[in-house]
């Protein structure tokens, strides 16, 4: 958080990967590596039980986070890009048809370019406004009884904007929707039972605060998917056919234990947050303030999320980003984070621009700090 | 009294149902005789067969339930 003897926090990429995380997340990672060891099921003995228990635990936590009441629906992934990939290759395209927001990262927009490629699968818009807000009263002319399924990224990584989920899914109706919550889950809780939501893909270490190397996928029917890695299971070992219950269909092979009892820990010690809403908006503010800069966020307070993204007027945002970090101590992220097609929808492609994305762990010190580098940066 | 069910999932869940009702249960391996699953089950006493039947019933976990498995 130190760096150059400077007493602020300057870790500003959190939507790439948050940091600091709980002090417990290394604890109990340590603890697992080094105490307790053994495997998630597949066996009888204490080690084994108390690490299936942890990992079951973990399952809960997340359900809650996610809203589904049965936790056997929560598949554990390496991050949210790999649950994505499972939802869309384990899918059959009847219609060949797919709707995705224009905001959507690269975790979606490659494996539809293979599929494309493959299948001949046709990739339509759904209509939004200029901040990439979909304009849900429009949905009905986009989407039809062809469509297969609708792609959301929840919360942009580029200018932080949150797409009402619950809006579109009544509006979608039957069709089913893949939820990309890569940035929010953690900022905020799901319905998904409530909402009827089919699938909700989920990193762990963004702002559930956890380690790199856990995620997850909601699935609301395992009827709806082919598994996209199959093995074993520690479960109908006498067979060669993949089980098909909850969880052990998507569950093939290990999982990451020590991964998982990292992310318990960043569960049940969430810190109360460093700032407050209001602050960071006065933040978000301050930016919007400096003449010399354009700032992508949302066209409304109500739906914005924890991150933006600015640009210089005259500077190229890699030279921002490098100045802010040499000489302010500043870490920011820089360019298209992976999310050529938003930058297009937004106008800021080829360019990119410099984000801006706090953590829970911010104060509004570290805020003013960073408002009064750029100002430094910025004006000379 | 041996339950057995599908998956570790549905073991830990009943454990803990289990542990929550005041039952005293233990995990055990699931013997070969019985089926080739890698995996634990769960021994009860048979005085409490009754109350975990109706426990597993009431929460829908799915199990399969085994007497005289330690020959």
């Amino acid at each position: 958080m130190r760096r150059n003897n400077i007493q602020f926090n300057t870790y500003f990429d959190n939507a790439a990967t948050s940091f600091p995380k709980p002090k417990q997340v290394s604890e109990e990672i340590s603890k697992y590596l080094n105490e307790i060891g053994g495997p998630y099921g597949r066996s009888f003995y204490n080690r084994t039980f108390e690490v299936s228990k942890i990992v079951e635990e973990t399952r809960s936590l997340l359900s809650d986070w996610i809203g589904a009441k049965d936790s056997s629906h929560i598949i554990f992934t390496q991050n949210a890009t790999h649950a994505i990939n499972i939802v869309l290759k384990g899918l059959s395209f009847k219609f060949k048809e797919i709707v995705i927001s224009p905001l959507e990262h690269n975790a979606v927009c490659r494996p539809l370019q293979s599929l494309k490629k493959k299948f001949n699968i046709k990739v339509k818009y759904l209509p939004a406004f200029p901040d990439g807000s979909i304009n849900v009263k429009q949905i009905p002319t986009i989407i039809s009884s062809n469509t297969d399924l609708v792609i959301i990224n929840h919360e942009s990584n580029i200018n932080g904007v949150i797409q009402p989920v619950g809006e579109i899914k009544k509006t979608i109706g039957d069709i089913p929707i893949l939820l990309d919550c890569a940035q929010s889950l953690g900022q905020q809780k799901f319905e998904a039972d409530r909402d009827n939501i089919d699938y909700i893909a989920f990193t762990g270490h963004k702002a559930l605060l956890g380690p790199p190397g856990i995620g997850g996928l909601f699935v609301k029917n395992e009827k709806s998917l082919q598994p996209l890695i199959e093995g074993g299971t520690g479960s109908q070992s006498e067979s060669i056919d993949t089980p098909l219950f909850l969880p052990d269909k998507y569950e093939a092979g290990t999982p990451n234990l020590a991964g998982i009892f990292g992310l318990r820990a960043a569960l049940l010690n969430r810190p109360i947050p460093f700032h407050t809403r209001n602050e960071f908006l006065t933040f978000l503010k301050s930016f919007r303030e400096i003449s010399k800069i354009n700032v992508l966020c949302s066209a409304r307070e109500s739906t914005q999320g924890n991150l933006f993204s600015i640009q210089s007027h005259k500077m190229d945002c890699a030279i921002l980003g490098k100045i802010l970090f040499e000489n302010y101590g500043i870490e920011t992220r820089i360019g298209l984070h992976c999310a050529p097609k938003a930058h297009q929808y937004i106008g800021t492609f080829p360019q990119g621009t410099l984000r801006i994305s706090p953590s829970i762990y911010h104060s509004e010190k570290d805020f003013e700090y960073l408002i009064d580098s750029i100002k430094k940066v910025t004006i000379n | 009294m041996l339950f057995l069910f599908e998956s570790t999932h549905a073991v830990i869940k009943a454990e803990r149902i289990c542990d929550k009702n005041g039952i005293t249960c233990k995990i055990v391996p699931v013997p070969r005789s019985i089926s080739s699953q890698c995996g634990m089950g769960i021994e009860v006493s048979e005085k409490q067969e009754k109350i975990v039947v109706n426990i597993l019933l009431k929460k829908k976990i799915i199990y399969n339930i085994y007497n005289n498995y330690k020959k």
